[in-house]
This record gives C-alpha cells, sequence and structure tokens, in this order.
C-alpha cells in the first residue's frame, strides 16, 4: 500500500513537472533542441566541431534569428509580420547599392537600416492608421518591398567594389576567430531584446497588447504607438539580417532571402511565441531558430537526400504549433 | 412638349458629307504609307527566373538581335524565382497580349504544358530554351542536351578524383527537367564506376546563400569525399569568401560545377573549382530571337526538334582565356563583342 502510494506520488510529480515544462513556452522546443543534436551526433562524428556548429550551423541560423526576434516583438504584440524576407533582401540591396556608389561604409550600413525601419513604419501605418489586418498589410508590402528590390536594380545583382569599404562591408559576413560576426551580433542583440521585453515596462506592455489588445488601452497606453514601435523594431532588425547575409554572400540578389519570411516565423513559433499573441520570449526564438538550424545540417550530415528535408522542417513546425495548442490549453484548465 | 433640334437637319447632313469625305480622302492619303510600314513582331522571351546572374546575358542579347533585326518588339517577363505556375500565368497573360511568339525557359514542366498548347492554337509561336517542356506542342527546343552536360560532368568528376570515392550531388530546385536530366546524365557516367558512390542530391533551390552555406555544410560533414558535382551552382556566382570551408579544402575534395560565368572564373583560377562545364549563355537571347524571327517570316524555314548549344569546359589550363573574355563583357556592348556569334539560319 505504501509502495503504490509512494509510486503513485511519484508519477503525479512527473506528471506535474511535465505539464509545468509544457508551460514553459521555450522548455519543450530546448528539449527537443538537445535530443535532435544527440542523434545527429551520434550519426556523424563532424556535428560537434567547432567549424560545424559555429560556420555552419550557427550561422546559418543567425540571419533567421536576428529577424526573428523582431517578428517575435511583433507576435507577442498581437500582430503579424509577413515582409520580413523582402525587407532582408531590399535592406541588403541597398546597402550594397550605396557602397557601390563609392559612399563611405557608415553611410551604407545607415541607408540599408533605415530602409529596414522605414519599412517597419510603412507596415505600422497600413495596420494601426489604415486599419489593415497584419496579415494582409505585410503580405502586400512583402510584394511591394521585394518589388523594390527588383525594380531598382531591374533584377541585376550588385556586388560591392573590391575598394575599402567594400572589404569592410563583406568583412562584416566574416568571422571574427572562429565566430562568424553575424552570430555574435545575433547573441548580443539576443541579449538586449531579453532585456527590453523581459525586464523593462516596454516589455510589459508588450506582453499586455498581446494578451488583450482593449484592457491595455482601457490602461491607458498608446496602442497604436506601441505597435508602431514594433513594426519599425522589426523592420530594423530585417534590414541587420539582410545587411549580414548580404556580406556573408559577398553580391547583393534582388531575391536575397525570398522566402526566409516562412522560416524566420516557423523558428519563432517553433520557439514558443503564441500564433494569438501575449506570449514568448527571445530565448526561446534563439532555440527554435537553432533547432532549425540543427535540422538542415542534420539532413546533410546524415546523407539524407534533399528531398525529405521540407517534410522533415514541415512536421517540426506543424509539433510546435500543437505543442502551443496543447500549452493554451493547458494553461485555460490551470486557471480553472 | 416637341423636340428642339439643335442643329438643323441639312446643316447635319453637310457636315456628315463633309466628314466622310475627309475620311476618305485622309484615308487614301495614308494608305501607301500604311502598305509601306514593315509588319512588327512582339516576341516575348521568358527566363526560368528573373533574378538569376546567368540570364542577365540572355537579355542583353536578345535585346542585340531584336535591335540588329530592326522589326521586332521584345518583351522580357517572367517570374522574379524560379516558379511554374507564376510562369504560367505570365504565359497566359501574354497570349492575352496577342504576342506573335514566345520563347520560354522552363521552371518546370507540368504547370506550363496547357498554357503552352494554348498558345500554340491561338497561332503564337512558341519555342523553349535552356530547359525544355517536351510533352507540350511547342516548335523546338534551342539548349543543351542536358543529359549530355551531366555526362560532362560526371566524366571531369572521375578525371580529377579518379574512380573510386563518393560523389555529392547537388541541383537546383527539385522540380527543373533540365536540372534532373543533368543529374540522370551524371548518376548514367558515375554508375560504370563500381568504386563510385553517390551521395544526394541535395537542393539550394537556386538560391546562392543556401547554395554557399549547403556546400560548407557537405565539405564539414563529408571530408573523405572524393567530389562534389554541382549542376546548377548558384553557390559559385558570389565571393570566394562566402565559403570558408571551399577554402579550407582547396581541391581536397574536387569540386566540379556548372555554368563558366565571369563570377565562378576566379574559383578555378585559385584551385578551388576543378571543372566548369557551361552553355551558350549569349545564345539563350541571341538565338532564340533569330530562330522566331526566322520561323515568324519564312513559312518554308524548319528547324530539327532540339537545336543544340555547344558545352564548353572551363579548367585551370584554359581559365585565363575566359576570364579575358567576361572582362570586356560588363556592359551589353562589350558582352556582344566578346561573345559575338553569327546567327542560326534556317536547317
Amino acid at each position: 500500500m505504501a509502495v503504490s502510494t509512494t509510486r503513485e506520488s511519484r508519477a503525479a510529480g512527473l506528471r506535474r513537472l511535465l505539464e509545468e515544462a509544457v508551460l514553459v513556452p521555450w522548455a519543450g522546443v530546448l528539449l527537443g533542441l538537445i535530443g535532435v543534436c544527440i542523434v545527429v551526433a551520434a550519426i556523424s562524428p563532424y556535428f560537434l566541431t567547432v567549424d560545424n556548429i559555429l560556420g555552419n550551423v550557427a550561422l546559418y541560423f543567425s540571419w533567421f534569428a536576428i529577424a526573428g526576434f523582431g517578428e517575435a516583438l511583433v507576435m507577442i504584440g498581437g500582430g503579424l509580420d509577413l515582409s520580413v524576407g523582402s525587407i532582408m533582401g531590399l535592406s541588403g540591396m541597398v546597402s550594397a547599392l550605396v557602397l557601390a556608389s563609392g559612399m563611405p561604409l557608415w553611410l551604407a550600413l545607415i541607408a540599408g537600416l533605415a530602409v529596414g525601419a522605414f519599412a517597419g513604419a510603412v507596415n505600422g501605418f497600413a495596420v494601426t492608421r489604415i486599419g489593415l489586418n497584419p496579415f494582409i498589410a505585410t503580405l502586400a508590402t512583402l510584394g511591394v518591398f521585394r518589388g523594390m528590390a527588383y525594380g531598382i536594380v531591374l533584377g541585376a545583382a550588385v556586388t560591392p567594389p573590391n575598394n575599402a569599404a567594400g572589404k569592410a562591408f563583406t568583412a562584416l559576413g566574416g568571422a571574427l576567430g572562429v565566430v562568424p560576426v553575424p552570430v555574435i551580433v545575433m547573441v548580443v542583440l539576443a541579449v538586449g531584446m531579453y532585456v527590453a521585453l523581459a525586464h523593462t515596462p516596454f516589455g510589459r506592455h508588450v506582453y499586455a497588447l498581446g494578451g488583450n489588445e482593449a484592457a491595455t488601452r482601457l490602461l491607458g497606453l498608446n496602442i497604436n504607438r506601441l505597435k508602431m514601435i514594433l513594426y519599425v523594431l522589426s523592420g530594423l532588425t530585417a534590414a541587420v539580417g539582410g545587411i549580414l547575409l548580404t556580406a556573408r554572400a559577398g553580391t547583393a540578389l534582388p531575391d536575397a532571402a525570398e522566402g526566409y519570411e516562412l522560416g524566420v516565423i516557423a523558428g519563432v513559433i517553433i520557439g514558443g511565441v503564441s500564433l494569438t499573441g501575449g506570449q514568448g520570449t527571445i530565448p526561446g526564438v534563439l532555440i527554435g531558430a537553432a533547432l532549425l538550424g540543427v535540422i538542415n545540417n542534420g539532413i546533410v550530415l546524415a546523407g539524407l537526400a534533399g528531398y525529405w528535408q521540407q517534410l522533415i522542417i514541415g512536421l517540426v513546425i506543424a509539433a510546435a504549433a500543437g505543442l502551443d495548442v496543447f500549452r493554451q490549453r493547458l494553461a485555460y484548465l490551470r486557471s480553472g | 412638349m416637341p423636340k428642339t433640334r439643335l442643329v438643323s437637319v441639312p446643316l447635319r447632313r453637310r457636315t456628315l458629307i463633309r466628314a466622310s469625305a475627309l475620311a476618305v480622302g485622309a484615308g487614301l492619303l495614308a494608305r501607301p504609307y500604311v502598305a509601306r510600314a514593315a509588319k512588327r513582331y512582339t516576341i516575348a522571351v521568358i527566363p526560368k527566373s528573373l533574378s538569376n546572374p546567368a540570364f542577365d546575358y540572355a537579355r542583353w542579347s536578345a535585346e542585340t538581335r531584336a535591335k540588329e533585326l530592326g522589326d521586332i518588339d521584345l518583351i522580357w517577363t517572367g517570374s522574379s524565382t524560379a516558379d511554374a505556375n507564376i510562369e504560367a500565368q505570365t504565359i497566359s497573360g501574354l497570349i492575352n497580349r496577342h504576342v506573335d511568339a514566345m520563347a520560354i525557359d522552363a521552371a518546370n514542366t507540368e504547370p506550363l504544358v496547357a498554357p503552352i498548347n494554348e498558345a500554340v492554337a491561338k497561332g503564337i509561336t512558341v519555342i523553349t530554351w535552356d530547359s525544355d517542356v517536351p510533352q507540350s506542342k511547342r516548335k523546338l527546343f534551342y539548349g543543351v542536351d542536358s543529359f549530355k552536360m551531366g555526362q560532362l560532368l560526371g566524366e571531369n568528376a572521375i578525371k580529377f578524383m579518379g574512380d573510386n570515392g563518393t560523389v555529392i550531388l547537388v541541383s537546383g530546385p527539385p522540380g527543373a527537367s533540365n536540372l534532373a536530366q543533368r543529374l540522370a546524365g551524371v548518376k548514367a557516367v558515375l554508375a560504370k564506376y563500381p568504386g563510385v558512390k553517390t551521395l544526394g542530391p541535395y537542393f539550394d533551390y537556386d538560391d546562392m546563400l543556401k547554395g554557399q552555406n549547403l556546400t560548407d555544410n557537405l565539405l564539414v560533414s563529408h571530408p573523405d569525399a572524393g567530389a562534389i558535382v554541382n549542376v546548377a551552382a548558384v553557390a559559385f556566382f558570389g565571393k570566394v569568401s562566402a565559403m570558408p570551408q571551399v577554402i579550407k579544402n582547396k581541391g581536397k575534395v574536387k569540386l566540379i560545377c556548372s555554368d563558366t560565368l565571369a563570377a565562378e572564373l576566379p574559383f578555378v583560377a585559385d584551385g578551388y573549382v576543378q571543372a566548369l562545364v557551361g552553355q551558350d549563355y549569349w545564345g539563350w537571347g541571341y538565338q532564340t530571337v533569330s530562330i522566331i524571327h526566322n520561323l515568324l517570316t519564312n513559312p518554308n524555314c524548319h528547324y530539327p526538334e532540339l537545336v543544340p548549344q555547344g558545352l564548353p569546359v572551363v579548367t585551370a589550363a584554359n581559365v585565363q582565356e575566359w576570364m579575358g573574355k567576361w572582362k570586356g563583357a560588363t556592359t551589353r556592348q562589350g558582352a556582344a563583342k566578346a561573345f559575338q556569334e553569327a546567327p542560326i539560319g534556317c536547317m
């Protein structure tokens, strides 16, 4: 009798622990990431090498994570930004064009970032002032910004010149020692965004906005201004990602980062950001993007033909979205 | 209440008679000039993707040939990325614009069969280039024999790595028929060597950044492979510095790639890539416009179903010669001079 009571209490304790783990938005995906890492490391001895972890996996997911931080802010605030991939392409193209016209590096970077911020402001304006649904508004600007990237160069590629500014620009896609610069930028941005979201009034307002917009308005907050800030930040982070990937590639193509919005949003959702807003964390986004990076790398390491890549990533996104629904139901049941 | 007439009947009649006389007179005067004006042909050239730099030369060359011929209104249009469904919509739009002819580079075959057949049924001359839609009613295909190109890639892999080892296959979008045939050609050659194993194919979807990452990924994860054969090598359109593993590898795992574009040549010159197997990029536009013009203007003009292009191979032995060619090809005029070729006549 005593043994069975102990077993029951252990089982109940384990169940509670699992429920708690599921309720922490990124705990499940962290477990998933660790699991996938163990499997891939067992398959290939090259997985846990510095070259692979930093130069392939982390570098590959860095632009998704960087753009994902801004996307996460918008989504936690109850919105959506489908135009991040287009903003990445446009910002990188503008920076490359400024460099190609003989301007200095700082001006090229400011121009690229300004384009990202402006694009974000356009999204914010469409959502807050015109009153468009974020999905529709950013679906439209996805086309507009991509079209601009094609239009300003008539579909051609732009390569930064081989002068000091061009070389410094390309170095942004290189590495400091063994750590790629985009990975360093990703970590710095992650820390900054985490502090802003988790430990400042701004972060609390973002959660409140996504959790209950009507109630937040009653608190006296300027909802439209807050939404505008979130879209501008999303545009800015997308621009940072776009500039870095252009620097890495060494050439700006008008189709650069085309379709990347899906990878960015997938990483954000996998990382535990709720589709309905009000929930999510920056560490979660980082882990979500990392999981996609490891899966992408693992498929190559495992020698699986590329035909299966999209299927596997699709299943992971479906599992993460399913976990989100399950988590919400559990939270609802617990709240009584 | 009687209706009031603003203009009296005789005055209206007189005005009508005068206007008719004027119109007839003007028509008679203009007639010889109208008859003398040469017929102009509207030709649409549709690349697989507007963003692939390889197609810049096709555009320039199509424009050059259209200018030389003088009676062509050229439309250069298509999908921003290789997307056959958007390409199908583009073709439908061009049918509604009543163009005289279309030259199509297919992103994928199936979605294009119906619109191509519809265009042909409406009297539009349709040919394909670079990537074919053989099951459609298009008149002919101008391009390389993709299977043969694959065979050349495979032969070069064997030439540089020997007849033992693993060959990793990389391609662009999985649905493109020309790329599928190139892969088949590579496999057909490699299958003759029992000591050679193939891995993949892996796909970068014609995304340069994905391709660069994939190449580095493959070099880290398969350092003992004999060769990587990339049948759609957009990864090598960027800078060498974008792929640190390629720099580190420097010829250990042999890299055999498609295309012979300017951006790829430094990879060969510096020993990172062992062989490039290319195509006649200038011909894509120049010769397609020539062929279409011949078909439109000469009812007795005939061509075989496949009008083949040459397959140049660039290795360390001839890379300097190719670099010299491309040096002058940074503008339309420069490219026209560097890659000058005689237009294909009727066969």
